[in-house]
């Protein structure tokens, strides 16, 4: 039986919007943290205004992209460039343990919370500022989209058919590869002072940790001096490795072989053909140096199955094999992720019933607890008056004045 | 920062950046390899492309800031002596298939009975539980299950799969983390847990858009080279520039770098009809999708008349949101890079080289997080950690490296 959550007791003020800063804070609170979104009615979060929306209607609180990216989240708008807005931030700041932010650099310091004021407010606090490229440097000014991340740290050249120009995912990747290592920051920095006593600043950086996940290719470069260009589908240590035609429009089943045992493997899902065992498929090197011909005379082979029945084959010959599958299929069929529970529904105050996303990791004794996204300034009055003991006068009082807006 | 945590590896290349992130913020990490050496060491590149063990640069990126020892834990011996590492671990993490440490009676069960500080990280391509937990599955096959290669390549070639090996880094990283907030919850509770990460998982998270245009529309995305799709709309993100690539990103719900665009090509004087409008009053989720169009064109064109440093110079003064497209020497070269001393060199004896590793995953002000010495040889630490640390006597080791248990 669960213990309790995860990260109970655990206050985050965030600042952060549009994809990087709130997927990670996402994760904190999944597992347990309380999460303050510091939102404005009038410059709403990016993210909120993101598609998909519930029926098509654009507003903040039907925005599904929004939803995925903040949820279990508590939503508070707040003027913070007001100064009865600043001295809100202040108590907001005494109750947290961390604060997250993903502003421009310099912009959090000219707002007044810079890490040397926040420190004087709480002297353990945790700050983590995440940006594409960093806080110090000539670049610090540069902003962008998710793409960038990407983009600057040599993902994009990688990304491709070796014959054409880059191919760009369509997602933000480094958006989904920076909050991991900012959530890694937190915790460190959370265990760090238990022991210590202190807090800490913390500044990741889009490029900086989307270079760890090529660091084979950084490491070509400074010892070998190679510039690593695109290899489409294939491995430099796979043959076959690739995506390969099924029966079907537009079906594909994707396999690839390793060592000695998986290429026996598939050699008697084929039946053996006589082809493959030609001196030329021998060894992995040798498929290698002939893998245009290897992967036609695969590609003949899985073209002759419907992609399900091809992956039993394969399936049943120990070599690693899959379907390629759409978003439908993780949706509506998938049985490893329904039964892991990976997307799970909730009600949503407007969008209404819906899928929320699990984080793929499973604490045995204490799971995530999803809920679902808070509606723009949802937890105002919660915030306000229980966790910063605003009274009923005050809080109506700085409603009036706009603080809230 | 992790200092005085101990870390017993037993990961695969799917697992490898997991230690590697606790490693560089000071946890001991330990390494644990077959004997002869993990079959991961046989992964390229290569030191100046000679195939080696104790070349792979792809092991040393990944298993840097570790030390190794080896260990056949099929062996009863073996799971002896590994059973007492355990007893001085706080973290075990590995990706071997679901049921096999079990198999070996090591377990998180076995072990957390002697250890019951311990805490447990599997990575496996889906976890430990399901329909699917027994499937052979690789990084392309995982990837292509997770809908990321449905959504990515030309619509004439094959759906495409990312490079090098996104998958095992994605699930590495979210292991660290999962790690990390096991260790939150061992001060509360005293008691350790496991942590069980889905590689299937963390792809289909990564694929973050695909499922919610599913879900609220009922379409989906086909694979378009180098277009983004946004809502129904579907945008190009990559631009042939005067010596390079740039990526810029036409979004309607985010009016100002267009505006920023258009005032730079206005003062160039090639603004056209769009120099003339209010941009206070312009909203682009407003214009239609020849109108969006129309104006991706002009400012593409505008692209490629400049060169990629002219391009990202405007981009950081007038606020573009765009970006060069670096290729790794560029990255290398890069100077926010160096201004922020990105790049250490580490020394390795047996090659008679040194060369220059990625110093960090994120800069702070408290404590060390850095790359800290080269990955460990084969066997490297044994004598280190079964001698003098398990106080294993000299004959004692002779005798398991006989056997073949070390």
């Amino acid at each position: 039986m669960p213990q309790k959550n995860a990260l109970e007791g655990i206050t985050v003020c965030d600042f952060s919007w549009v994809g990087a800063g709130p997927l990670a804070t996402k994760y904190l609170a999944d597992f347990g943290a309380q999460v303050i979104k510091i939102e404005s009615t009038k410059h709403p979060d990016i993210g909120r205004l993101s598609a998909p929306f519930k029926d098509n209607i654009i507003h903040p609180d039907r925005s599904a992209f929004f939803l995925h990216s903040n949820t279990s989240k508590l939503s508070i708008t707040l003027n913070i460039r007001h100064p009865k807005g600043v001295e809100i931030v202040k108590k907001l700041v005494k109750i947290s343990d961390i604060v997250m932010e993903s502003f421009t650099p310099g912009v959090i310091a000219k707002l007044g919370f810079g890490y040397d004021e926040l420190k004087k407010i709480k002297p353990d606090i945790i700050m983590a500022s995440s940006s594409i490229y960093g806080q110090t440097g000539p670049k610090a000014q540069f902003s962008g989209f998710g793409n960038a991340g990407a983009s600057l740290s040599g993902h994009y050249m990688l990304a491709g058919w070796p014959d054409r120009d880059p191919v760009t995912p369509g997602i933000a990747y480094a958006d989904v590869v920076q909050p991991l290592f900012t959530v890694t920051a937190l915790l460190n920095a959370l265990d760090y002072r238990d022991k210590t006593g202190k807090g800490q600043y913390i500044d990741t950086t889009q490029v900086e940790t989307m270079i760890q996940f090529i660091a084979p290719a950084v490491l070509d470069y400074f010892a070998n001096g190679h510039v690593q260009t695109r290899i489409g589908n294939r491995s430099s240590y796979a043959a076959p490795h690739g995506v390969f035609p099924c029966k079907g429009e537009d079906r594909w089943c994707a396999l690839a072989v390793f060592d000695e045992e998986e290429w026996q493997g598939l050699c008697r899902a084929m039946k053996n053909p006589a082809w493959a065992s030609e001196s030329r498929f021998a060894t992995l090197a040798s498929r290698k140096e002939n893998e245009d011909e290897l992967e036609k005379l695969i590609a003949q082979w899985t073209a002759t199955y419907e992609h399900d029945a091809l992956v039993t084959i394969l399936q049943d010959a120990e070599v690693p094999s899959g379907p390629v599958q759409d978003a439908s299929d993780l949706v509506d069929r998938d049985p490893q992720l329904r039964e892991r529970q990976s997307f799970v529904k909730l009600t949503h105050p407007v969008i209404g019933e819906c899928n929320h996303p699990v984080p793929p990791v499973r604490l045995s004794k204490t799971p995530a607890q999803v809920k679902t996204s808070p509606c723009v300034g949802e937890h105002n009055a919660y915030v306000y008056t229980q966790l910063l003991g605003i009274s009923d006068e005050e809080y109506v009082e700085l409603l009036n004045e706009g603080i809230f807006e | 920062m992790l200092t005085g945590y101990r870390v017993l590896d037993l990961t695969d290349e799917k697992g490898f950046l997991c230690g590697k992130i606790l490693g560089d913020l000071g946890a001991d990490v330990i390494k644990v390899e077959r004997p002869g050496g993990d079959t991961a060491r046989n992964i390229a590149p290569f030191y100046h492309d000679t195939p080696d063990p104790e070349k792979s640069l792809h092991w040393f990126a990944f298993n840097a800031s570790k030390r190794g020892v080896t260990l056949n834990i099929e062996d009863p011996e073996g799971q002896d002596l590994f059973k007492k590492l355990s007893d001085t671990a706080d973290f075990i993490i590995e990706s071997f298939p679901p049921g096999y440490m079990e198999k070996q009676g090591l377990g998180y069960s076995a072990l957390s009975t002697r250890n019951p500080k311990l805490i447990m990280t599997s990575i496996t391509p889906f976890g430990q539980t399901g329909p699917y937990k027994d499937r052979k599955a690789s990084e392309i096959v995982i990837m292509a299950m997770g809908g990321m290669t449905d959504i990515n390549g030309d619509s004439d070639r094959p759906p495409l799969r990312l490079y090098l090996d996104q998958a095992y880094y994605l699930a590495s990283s979210y292991a660290a983390a999962g790690t990390l907030l096991a260790l939150h919850c061992r001060y509360a509770a005293g008691k350790g847990q496991q942590v069980d990460v889905s590689i299937y998982e963390c792809v289909v998270r990564a694929n973050y858009r695909e499922p919610i245009r599913w879900e609220y529309t009922q379409m989906l995305t086909s694979r378009m080279g180098n277009l983004f799709a946004r809502g129904g709309r579907a945008y190009r993100q990559l631009w042939p520039c005067k010596d390079g690539y740039v990526t810029w990103l036409l979004m309607p719900d985010n009016v100002k770098p267009v505006r920023a665009f258009v005032e730079w090509m206005k003062e160039e004087g090639a603004a056209g009809r769009w120099g003339e409008m209010n941009w206070d009053e312009v909203s682009l989720l407003k214009w239609s999708p020849e109108e969006q169009d129309a104006l991706t064109k002009a400012i593409a064109d505008f692209i490629a008349t400049h060169t990629v440093k002219e391009l990202e110079k405007a981009s950081i003064q007038r606020g573009l949101l765009l970006s060069p497209v670096n290729s790794v020497d560029l990255v290398a070269e890069d100077e926010q890079l160096l201004a922020r001393g990105d790049w250490k060199k580490i020394e390795h004896p047996e090659l008679g080289a040194t060369f220059n590793y990625s110093r960090f995953t994120y800069l702070t002000s408290e404590g060390n997080n850095e790359v800290r010495f080269r990955a460990p040889l084969v066997g490297e630490h044994n004598d280190e950690i079964y001698g003098k640390e398990l106080g294993l006597s000299k004959e004692t080791l002779t005798a398991l490296k006989q056997k073949g248990v070390l």
